[in-house]
């Protein structure tokens, strides 16, 4: 029985999920609002998020147990709905460039939103898969949206059919703890540790496990990833990077932490380092940004996954203040190249992604190379930048686990990251203008890239403005 | 309305019977090269994890593993019509739905 | 402190705004500032010289244990002054050593804010907030080395500096990181009185490597040295100032820093000297074969950095006060060398030793300058460089480490320091006249002038020095009470002996430095870490590039089989961990429309994989769809049935409609692949099922759910317990299932509007 306490206790998910059903059906109406639909979906982002900071402290199970809002929940839910709320800041002028304003575009993103929220809180496997799927299938529209670009079209065929294919494993592991332990809900799940060990619940949950990993692109389930963030409308790579990224490890993470053996950490370290390795060492040979930065999300999966790893009480702490900073600095960067980006002309092809068009932006644009050049650096780890204390939170929790050697690897795949990012550094200050194009940049997305920048200083200076968001001890 | 099946073995069929579609499925998505038939072959495993949460489900006298089939069912054809629409957009663009020849992204 | 940190931060971002406005005059600006904080800093002196120590602390980051402490003692007071000191007459000479570049504004900004850096660096007192300000100074050190950013070579050495130091820098973070967990504290202070903590644990060496990794790249140790040298394409200013004066000292600054709480050890002792020695050797004889005023100069950093490694490898008393007077003596002669060097390039046009002659001629005033700085390297006897050799020698004798050898080694490489002095400081001014009468601005001497007199000044008030700068240094390294005079003449013992004997023995070889010519770099150009580097990050390029034309091949079916294939390995690994490895041993008992139902499913499935046709492709879905459905009714559970019955039809009339849009199947593929592909997909599939398979020889446990049906009538008022449950507890599961339903309604509305769009393009 759902209790009125329910509703009033998820009105961020009610927010969205509303929001969502409200603009298709003006969508449906009136075709010519969708400065209005912007505006409400912002709104909504907002009120989300405000909302959400009221739950911080507090510690529910609604709608029978099928949700739980607490204070780890609520936190990524929070960085969740930022990530969304950047993008979508940033993304009317994107959209309008390509040609693609529709009103479906903003419904998809709330909808996608809501499936985030449901991943994020649920507290049952039910709502895991409903909630991912949710997410999942409004990306893969999402990915195709471009339809007359031969790229997106093919991007959102190969993100659709492994994606498909990887739900169908996903099912499969659901259903094996489902019987192994005979009930979906994490209460029941949670409760018998002996049921850990017993190898049904270690295949189903291997398999469970592999179907976020392949949202995270860990290797090897990110060979997507490259191909599909080349290939999607530039705002939603930022997107789904970003929002779909921390949706994934939020939901993973505390189930790792609870159900993972010590002997499920020598298997994440691994895959940790193959992921960081890889995705590292790839960016170095590649030359379009936007493959560039994807092979750098996927190394940040890498670095998250070595805080999963360490499955500690600093765990859970240093993934999100990780995903935080993550969220900051990538979503900038897309921002950034959306903006650069030009539009078709006729050619149907995405133009100006490739970092020889960087040549000399600083002299051109400061104003977006500057910024460009903070996420970037922040990207790298460099100190005092929010990215910097990610890493070091990662780190510090994975020696913590006695897991020194993977800590110094990480760090040593970092400086190769170094490489590459200082690359596109060094070719915006250092290097001629390739082109004396000046940007045009919209108001909005300068205000996200603005808050983009400001607050990977102001995290990177007051890392514990975060920590305090932490209202209660974990487990 | 739940009647339990009470034979202990018979959970042993269905879930036999549902991991050889499994595999059936994944053989379909690793051997074939049209889009539409690695779709369906997909659509193969979806339906062999309903049908092994069903058996799991009344051979549990527990109803949950019901419920998510139902939530299955729609996602499944929520995707087949996601699906569909991306392949038919692709094959407007690119005559051509055989998975060989759609490579430009890459490296 | 950190009044002092941000007014050189601020004055750091307000740089380019005062070139805008002041432009010419804006160096004189910005030094007064400087020496106005240097002087703050300086009234800090009092309290430091009273209580030994100045602590200030700020909160920061009190969850995580680190605050924004800074902790001054005499090693930071010297360091201090070095820092902001020259920094100040730096800061002079560029303004007019720039002038009519471009960017100047930026340089500025990059220079204070090196500063800054460099300065927060040598005071922090907590280990975090000094790795920040490492790596702030890398940062800046790499816009300033990449500010002559039109040549190739100054942006590859730009990267290559950062990267270095950045991976040095990184390890040393590793090493804060466990220093912190031996003892439970970052702060500098508190940390001072924890060495048993730290020493006697067992990760000690990984903490001694880590941070040495740290040391070495910044102070370009062997094999990390290379990127010195490189960095030389910076202009003078940066060259004296970061590469010589500060930044590759933060090493030494942070071997003194620890060496209370790690030094003194055997793995300390050796590994130290070990790399010193062959670093001061190595250099000595690069610096001596090189031909380029800058290149000498920066190779014979190189060697007097490993110079003073080594001094704190000893780790006596004595040798502390060698290294700290070593490196006041070296600022101030490096940094005058190199600023000379600039105006020497400036003139001449050229900065080839064997052009450059005879300079004295037409710059005279410069040339006593560079003889004084000269001198001091040299050790020229009242010059302060004097006192820093014999100290060396002293405390090399004096102790019982390495015996006679240690001597040996530091006088092969301080004769090999003469003679680069001698190349670098005298030989550009002596000789036939051959240049032009140049007229310098007088301006341009002020801080070259200042730097070597000093040298030659302080050399006459030791007592002074000694008291106020020296041995508060030497006691906050070692951390022991005591006192060591600093006399000028220890009378005529083996260390003068040595002095002479360097002195002679380097005018030696410079004399005759063309039949010394061992062409050393020849040979060590297959071993120097330079050309590692390189081939490192060509080689990790390549590997890139093939590794990604091998996993990125764009194939979805490549990506399909491996991302499988690494599943099904994930699938086992528990299976090995569970540690139980069971057959299936099932018995089978069915009934006859059970066989026939199963087997029309299974038939049906392969049909689906196998046909060619695509009508009966999507009948044989169906097939499997319905038998599906009549399990379900088998199972009790007619309402989900008829559902799958009613999605099968729905699905089966969408694949039908889509499938009249698109070509037939083609059979375009070789065979050969075909047999492959078919070996390896049903192996795949075998694969699964076995593994699957396994799980059904465990016992699942019978657990019925209490909750729901029991509650389901009082609750709910329902009997149907799965209506109950779809259409009460999980209303909000619904509804995430009917918004599901409808993105991908209006998805397809979405991508099939391109029909609409399309068809309206080709009527027009």
């Amino acid at each position: 029985m759902i209790k009125t306490i329910d509703f009033l206790n998820s009105i961020p998910l009610l927010i969205i999920s509303v929001s969502a059903v409200i603009t298709i059906l003006v969508g449906s109406f009136y075709k010519k609002s969708t400065k209005y639909v912007y505006a409400v979906t912002l709104i909504a982002l907002i009120a989300a998020i405000y909302y959400s900071f009221g739950y911080l402290d507090k510690e529910y199970l609604i709608y029978n147990n099928f949700l739980r809002v607490n204070n780890i929940t609520t936190l990524f839910s929070i960085i969740a709905l930022f990530a969304v709320l950047l993008s979508t800041l940033s993304a009317k002028a994107y959209i309008e460039k390509e040609e693609i304003n529709f009103i479906e575009f903003y419904s998809l993103v709330l909808f996608s939103t809501a499936g985030m929220l449901i991943m994020i809180q649920s507290y049952n496997l039910i709502t895991v898969f409903v909630g991912l799927e949710l997410m999942s299938i409004s990306f893969y529209i999402l990915t195709g949206f471009l339809r007359k670009r031969i790229k997106s079209n093919e991007s959102a065929l190969k993100y659709f059919l492994l994606g498909a294919f990887m739900t169908g494993f996903l099912l499969f592991g659901i259903s094996l703890i489902y019987g192994i332990t005979g009930s979906m809900s994490y209460a029941n799940i949670f409760q018998d540790t002996s049921v850990f060990k017993n190898p049904v619940f270690l295949i189903g949950s291997a398999l469970f496990m592999i179907g976020f990993f392949f949202k995270m692109g860990l290797f090897p389930f990110h060979l997507w990833v490259p191909d599909v963030y080349e290939g999607a409308p530039t705002t939603i790579t930022g997107l789904m990077s970003t929002a779909g990224k921390i949706a994934a490890v939020g939901t993973i993470t505390p189930f790792i932490v609870y159900t993972a053996s010590d002997n499920f950490r020598l298997i994440f370290s691994i895959i940790a380092l193959l992921t960081m390795l890889i995705g590292n060492v790839t960016a170095l040979a590649q030359s379009n940004i936007k493959r560039i930065l994807a092979f750098s999300s996927i190394a940040s999966a890498g670095y998250i996954l070595v805080g999963v790893a360490a499955m500690n009480d600093l765990s859970i702490k240093s993934v999100s203040f990780y995903l935080l900073a993550y969220t900051l600095m990538q979503l900038g960067a897309f921002i950034i190249v959306s903006l650069i980006e030009k539009p078709a002309e006729g050619i149907n092809e995405y133009r100006n992604v490739d970092i020889e068009d960087y040549k000399g932006l600083a002299r051109t644009n400061p104003q977006l190379a500057i910024p460009l050049t903070i996420f970037l650096f922040s990207l790298g780890g460099i100190p005092p930048l929010a990215g910097f204390w990610g890493k070091y939170y990662l780190f510090y929790a994975a020696i913590q686990s006695n897991l020194i050697w993977l800590s110094i690897s990480a760090i040593l795949f970092s400086v190769i990251s170094l490489y590459y990012y200082l690359k596109i550094v060094v070719y915006m200050w250092f290097n001629p203008p390739a082109n004396g194009d000046v940007y045009k940049i919209d108001s909005m997305p300068s205000l996200s890239i603005l808050i983009a920048a400001f607050l990977t200083f102001l995290f990177g200076i007051f890392p514990q403005y975060f920590f305090a968001l932490f209202k209660t001890p974990f487990k | 309305m739940i009647f339990i099946f009470s034979n202990m073995v018979s959970l042993d069929y269905f879930l036999t019977l549902s991991i050889i579609l499994f595999s059936i499925g994944v053989i379909g998505v690793l051997i074939r090269r049209n889009a539409i038939i690695i779709f369906m072959s997909i659509e193969l495993m979806l339906n062999s994890v309903n049908l092994s949460l069903i058996s799991f489900s009344s051979f549990m006298g527990d109803s949950q593993g019901q419920i998510l089939v139902f939530f299955v069912m729609a996602v499944a054809a929520a995707e087949a019509a996601v699906g569909l629409a991306i392949i038919i957009a692709l094959f407007r663009n690119k005559e051509t739905i055989n998975i060989d020849e759609i490579n430009i992204l890459k490296w | 402190m950190l009044i002092v940190v941000s007014i050189l931060l601020i004055l750091s971002i307000l740089s380019p705004l005062l070139y805008k406005i002041f432009k010419g005059i804006t160096n004189w600006i910005i030094t007064s500032v400087i020496i106005t904080s240097l002087i703050l800093f300086i009234n800090y002196g009092k309290t430091i010289f009273s209580d030994d120590f100045l602590l200030e602390s700020y909160e920061w980051f009190s969850s995580a244990n680190i605050n924004l402490e800074f902790y001054v003692d005499g090693l930071g007071f010297m360091f201090g002054i070095i820092v902001l000191g020259i920094g100040a007459l730096i800061v002079l000479y560029s303004g007019y050593y720039l002038k009519g570049k471009e960017f100047t504004g930026r340089f500025y900004l990059y220079i204070v804010l090196f500063a800054a850096s460099m300065f927060g660096l040598v005071i922090s007192g907590n280990l975090i907030v000094m790795f920040v300000f490492w790596e702030l100074t890398g940062i800046s050190s790499f816009f300033l080395i990449g500010y002559y950013f039109y040549k190739e070579e100054s942006r590859i050495n730009a990267q290559q500096a950062l990267l270095v130091t950045g991976f040095g820098g990184l390890a040393l973070l590793a090493g804060f990181i466990l220093i912190y967990l031996s003892a439970g504290t970052f702060s500098i202070k508190e940390l001072l009185t924890k060495r048993e903590l730290i020493v006697f644990t067992e990760i000690y060496p990984i903490i001694l490597i880590l941070i040495l990794t740290g040391v070495f790249t910044k102070s370009a140790q062997v094999p990390f040295h290379f990127w010195l040298p490189n960095a030389m394409v910076a202009p003078a200013p940066i060259s004296a100032y970061l590469h010589s004066a500060t930044m590759v000292k933060a090493g030494i600054f942070l071997l003194m820093r620890l060496y209370p709480v790690m030094g003194d050890t055997n793995e300390w002792k050796y590994i130290l000297s070990g790399f010193g020695i062959f670093t001061m050797l190595m250099g000595g004889f690069i610096s001596v074969n090189q031909t380029d005023l800058k290149k000498i100069l920066a190779y014979s950093t190189v060697s007097a950095l490993g110079l003073m490694v080594t001094l704190m490898g000893i780790s006596t008393q004595e040798a502390i006060q060698a290294a700290v007077v070593f490196l006041i003596a070296h600022a101030l002669y490096k940094g005058s060398l190199f600023l000379i060097a600039g105006l020497v390039e400036h003139s001449a046009d050229s900065r080839d030793i064997n052009v450059l002659s005879g300079l004295y001629k037409t710059i005279p005033f410069l040339g006593i300058i560079s003889f004084a700085a000269a001198a001091s390297q040299s050790g020229v006897p009242l010059f302060f460089g004097f006192l820093g050799k014999e100290l060396t020698y002293t405390s090399a004798i004096d102790t019982d480490f390495l015996k006679i050898f240690l001597p040996l080694m530091f006088l092969m490489a301080n004769i090999l320091m003469v003679c680069a002095a001698l190349m670098a400081g005298v030989k550009p001014f002596i000789g036939e006249y051959e240049k032009e009468k140049v007229k310098i601005s007088s301006f341009k001497y002020i801080s070259p002038l200042i730097l070597s007199f000093t040298g030659f000044a302080i050399f006459f008030i030791p007592g002074l020095l000694n008291n106020t700068i020296i041995n508060p240094t030497v006691n906050a390294i070692s951390g022991v009470e005591t006192r060591i005079e600093l006399s000028l003449w220890h009378g005529f013992n083996i260390p003068l002996l040595m002095s002479i004997l360097t002195l002679a023995g380097g005018y030696y070889i410079y004399k005759y430095r063309n039949y010394f010519k061992l062409h050393i770099e020849d040979f060590l150009i297959f071993l120097t870490p330079s050309s590692v580097y390189h081939s490192m990050i060509s080689g990790l390029k390549k590997i890139a590039f093939y590794q990604t034309r091998i996993l990125q091949s764009g194939y979805l079916r490549n990506y399909l089989i491996v991302i499988f294939s690494f599943t099904l390995i994930l699938m086992i690994l528990p299976l090995l961990i569970g540690n139980k490895l069971a057959i299936f041993t099932g018995d089978l008992e069915i009934e006859r429309y059970e066989i026939f139902l199963y087997s029309a499913i299974i038939i049906s499935a392969i049909f689906v994989t196998v046909t060619k046709s695509r009508l009966s492709a999507i009948a044989a879905l169906g097939v499997v769809g319905f038998g599906v459905a009549v399990i379900f009714i088998m199972h009790g559970a007619p309402d989900i049935a008829i559902t799958q019955f009613a999605i099968e039809v729905l699905t089966v009339i969408l694949f039908v409609i889509v499938l009249f849009k698109l070509p037939r199947f083609s059979n375009i593929s070789k065979r050969k692949i075909k047999i492959r592909d078919t070996i390896f997909s049903v192996t795949a599939g075998v694969a699964v099922f076995f593994v699957l398979m396994l799980i059904t020889n465990e016992k699942m446990r019978p657990l019925i759910s209490d909750f729901y049906t029991e509650n389901s009538w009082t609750l709910a008022n329902g009997r149907n317990i799965v209506n109950v449950i779809l259409v009460d507890f999980r209303a909000i599961d619904t509804f995430g299932e009917i918004t599901v339903l409808a993105v991908a309604a209006f998805g397809i509305f979405a991508l099939l509007k391109l029909t609409v769009i399309n068809k309206k393009e080709e009527h027009k």
